[in-house]
């Protein structure tokens, strides 16, 4: 596959009469965009939407964030970009496709949590756009255009999970279109067609995503993967979003549709392809999976798919917390036994310091190598903000149902869990390692 | 917990859903339990099958505790 992806930076996003896109300031018309994302939502459960408009380097922080989404377009080759999500399910990842580089559409509401304990306990997930915080996030650094949403009462999560994932998605349709018929700035071509120099090292790398449920769900071309087995994509297609997050769940880990369509090791295993290296695919799987005898049939199933591509070596990762590092253990263990050399990212433990007690919750003998993620259990203070997006309140206690604080105020947080991608696998952020 | 008993001279037996988790930090005997939601059952068998389970999961942890180990072993039984 071919894919020449053109980037739009924007210099400026505001609200206007008009929706516009000029010398790169984005103008949203904030009433009818209001009235495509309700009215023109014929199912939808949200109750009230107001659009916000946040900033990089500006005194807010962002509350409630469920899923962000990046804006695109295809402009050439066939389907839609992210596939299958209120579109037909065509196979992605040719032709051309525009992007806003640094706009995210932010959906964000309180859901209705079930719970005290288990998956479902009342959480949030933050974005701080100042403060030491804002840099386990990369949304510190984009404009984001922010959907505070109510929800109404008495529908099903299954209803409410696919109203909020709608109106983003909708939203980010409303402003890529403007992308449609003009010139990018910056184009970077992915070809995967033409054969590269045979002697280059094959590598391969396998993406673990979230799965257990609706709020912790994850979407291949428009279905969630409950029952999927292991399958091999092309770089170029998840690219073009044919992976949509639903999952709301430990945000630190969280990886965001914005994310999946630009997957920090996709990206650069794909400049990388042909010159330093041979990139023969993704693999894209789910961890969580109940039992050991599932665990290792997936992971065996997901290594089977590296060895089918042809891997010399293969990148892991995966999303969430510690029970999904088993999945992702067993198919390293898989890989390496059948001579693929394998490397994975992971989170850490390791208390305040990042050297009290057990450092990651599995590991295998055969895992020689790992690239931290950083620790999850560092104490943050963030400050107070003149202005909180998102919604009004924090809700962070699970012992008390979430009940809700003050969400402008200088706070210390004994952990990074509620942070928005802070602890994040994917490969992203702006940790630096001590090698002693 | 576990750790602690065996110190005390009380063998111990681990039911748990994930055996190479339990493996990796050392734990005697490991029996291998139906799934995270449901270490010692298994919802998706009907009743009678999943009572038999249970039981035999319990004799399991039983014959664990009764038999002398070196370094971590699982042990398992039939669904």
């Amino acid at each position: 596959m071919r894919l020449e992806r053109g980037y739009f930076r924007i210099r400026d996003l505001l609200f206007g009469a008009e929706t516009s896109l000029a010398n790169g300031v984005l103008t949203v018309n904030r009433d009818e965009l209001t009235r495509v994302l309700l009215k023109e939502d014929e199912n939808t459960q949200v109750a009230s939407l107001t659009l916000e408009i946040v900033k990089p380097g500006e005194d807010a922080r962002i509350v409630h964030v469920l899923d962000t989404i990046q804006p695109g377009v295809k402009v050439e080759g066939e389907g839609e970009f992210m596939p299958g999500q209120l579109c037909d399910p065509a196979i992605v990842g040719t032709g051309k496709t525009h992007l806003f580089a640094n706009l995210a559409v932010m959906e964000c509401a309180e859901l209705p949590w079930a719970g005290k304990s288990a998956l479902l306990y009342a959480r949030d997930a933050i974005v701080d756009m100042v403060g030491p915080a804002a840099a386990y996030s990369p949304f510190s650094e984009t404009f984001n255009l922010v959907l505070r949403m109510t929800m109404k009462d008495g529908a099903s999560d299954v209803e409410y999970d696919e109203s909020v994932r709608h109106a983003g998605i909708r939203c980010a349709r409303y402003l890529a279109r403007l992308l449609k018929d003009r010139a990018p700035e910056e184009t970077e071509c992915f070809d995967f067609d033409t054969p590269v120099d045979p002697t280059l090292p094959r590598v391969a790398y396998v993406t673990q995503c979230q799965n257990q449920g609706t709020y912790s769900n994850t979407f291949l071309y428009g279905k969630d993967v409950g029952n999927i087995v292991p399958v091999s994509l092309s770089p170029t297609e998840v690219m073009d979003g044919c992976i949509v997050s639903g999952n709301y769940v430990w945000p630190c880990f969280k990886i965001p549709s914005f994310l999946q369509a630009n997957l920090p090791v996709v990206m650069e295993l794909s400049r990388k392809h042909g010159r330093s290296l041979d990139f023969v695919g993704v693999v894209f799987d789910r961890g969580h999976n109940n039992s050991h005898f599932e665990k290792q049939r997936i992971a065996n199933l997901a290594a089977s798919q590296v060895r089918k591509l042809g891997a010399d070596g293969v990148v892991i990762s995966w999303e969430g917390g510690g029970n999904a590092a088993t999945d992702a253990m067993l198919t390293l263990q898989t890989c390496e036994k059948w001579g693929i050399k394998a490397v994975a990212f992971t989170f850490e433990f390791g208390g305040p310091d990042g050297t009290e007690g057990v450092l990651l919750v599995d590991d295998v003998p055969e895992a020689k190598f790992l690239v931290s993620g950083g620790s999850i259990e560092k104490p943050t203070l963030i400050p107070r903000v003149k202005r909180v997006a998102g919604g009004d309140a924090l809700r962070l206690r699970k012992e008390t149902g979430g009940e809700p604080e003050p969400a402008d105020i200088e706070r210390r947080l004994d952990n990074i869990t509620p942070f928005y991608c802070g602890g994040n696998q994917s490969g992203i952020g702006r940790l630096a390692g001590v090698g002693y | 917990m576990q750790k602690e008993a065996e110190r005390a001279g009380i063998p111990t037996a681990l039911i748990t859903a994930i055996p190479s988790v339990a493996k990796s930090v050392g734990v005697s005997r490991i029996v291998t339990g139906g799934g995270i939601p449901y270490p010692v059952g298994n919802p998706s068998l009907p009743r009678d099958r999943e009572i038999e389970f249970r039981k035999r999961l319990v004799e399991k942890a039983l014959e664990a505790i009764s038999t002398e180990v070196k370094e971590p072993t699982v042990f398992n039984v039939s669904l």
